[in-house]
């Protein structure tokens, strides 16, 4: 299987266990290490844009990460959770691994009477969408690294792609 | 580390601005801000502290046109470039796909050029990048005011790897699209059309 079989895999899967879930009508995201969004699902309807839920999901999460590492009893193997929020609104976000690469799966919620539950939700996705990833994962295949995409681009094609931002 | 969708046909790549304190890395991405016409920007987000330093990342994502029939979409951040953020700077660089170092040219910054590049080097390194293999390309900024180093003396001491190089004024927006357009060409050029 493909990276981009993977990558539909993961949004159908995901896609299926929230629809009428409990937690459909918030905002879930998964995103890479550096910020790159993979899944949205906007259900609050946030007013920014979902490249830059990405960013501050993977900042905050490193940022967090690094202060944790200098706790004097953090044990290696014991998974993090990151919470920021109030009695009935805040932020989520859980940490997973495809391919020895981490992800993380964000979740924004509002006017929720019972944070705990959507929480526990959240926590029971990413173990199973792991589970289900590792065995997909089993099945997929590397293409060489040497492959580039583009060769040779033109400075003419940059200028052109360029043009499109009004610049 | 870039990412291709290809169910969408779109490409995600991050660029780094790096250098010095006060070098002018916001002010690049600003310029940029101003200029994007709406649709192609996203928000700007800007963790500062309270005399407008930027205390973690600011980040910019631009939406490009296409590229052979792919959309492509640029994360662009910057770091803090004060020393003390050291921390803040090797989390930024992670999955990085080039660099854009913002050497500050006046003589008397020289120095803090040389350390901030030393540290890039040294914080690439650790995660894993060979900086002789990554994007990079060199701005010289603030060649406008009258106590600047000669580019010669800013290529011998900060440019060893002989990247692409640009003299600009980000204040006043010279320089700033050919450094990105510039970067922008070589990070296309350096994805690998595999798994991501």
């Amino acid at each position: 299987m493909s990276q981009r079989s993977l990558n539909s895999e993961m949004i159908d899967y995901l896609d299926e266990y929230l629809s009428g879930g409990a937690l459909d009508r918030f905002s879930v995201f998964v995103c890479r290490q550096d910020g790159v969004i993979l899944y949205k699902k906007d259900g609050i309807g946030l007013t920014v844009s979902h490249a830059s839920v990405g960013a501050l999901l993977g900042g905050v999460w490193q940022a967090a990460s690094t202060l944790a590492s200098f706790l004097p009893e953090n044990e290696k193997d014991e998974i993090f959770r990151l919470s920021f929020d109030t009695s009935s609104t805040g932020i989520y976000i859980l940490p997973f691994q495809m391919r020895n690469d981490d992800y993380y799966l964000g979740l924004l919620y509002n006017d929720e009477l019972n944070p705990g539950f959507i929480k526990n939700r959240l926590r029971d996705l990413m173990m199973r969408l792991e589970e289900h990833l590792s065995d997909l994962l089993e099945e997929a295949v590397q293409n060489k690294d040497s492959d580039l995409l583009f060769e040779n681009i033109t400075d003419d094609e940059i200028e052109a792609i360029f043009a499109h931002t009004g610049i | 580390m870039s990412f291709v969708n290809y169910q969408t046909k779109e490409i995600n790549c991050k660029i780094v601005y790096y250098g010095p304190g006060l070098g002018g890395k916001t002010t690049n991405i600003q310029y940029v801000y101003q200029k994007t016409s709406g649709d192609a920007k996203g928000n700007i987000i800007t963790l500062n502290t309270e005399n407008e330093r930027t205390l973690f990342f600011d980040f910019l994502p631009l939406d490009l046109g296409e590229i052979r029939g792919f959309k492509t979409r640029f994360h662009l951040y910057t770091v803090p470039g004060q020393v003390f953020y050291e921390a803040s700077r090797k989390l930024i660089l992670r999955g990085v796909d080039g660099v854009i170092f913002v050497a500050d040219s006046q003589v008397e910054r020289m120095e803090a050029n040389i350390e901030s590049l030393n540290g890039l080097e040294k914080n690439l390194r650790e995660q894993g990048y060979n900086i002789e293999k990554l994007p990079l390309v060199m701005q010289w900024n603030k060649r406008d005011l009258p106590n600047t180093s000669p580019i010669e003396e800013l290529r011998k001491k900060l440019n060893k790897w002989d990247c692409p190089e640009f003299e600009a004024v980000a204040l006043k927006g010279e320089g700033v699209f050919e450094t990105l357009k510039t970067m922008s060409k070589h990070v296309l050029m350096n994805i690998k059309g595999g798994l991501n």
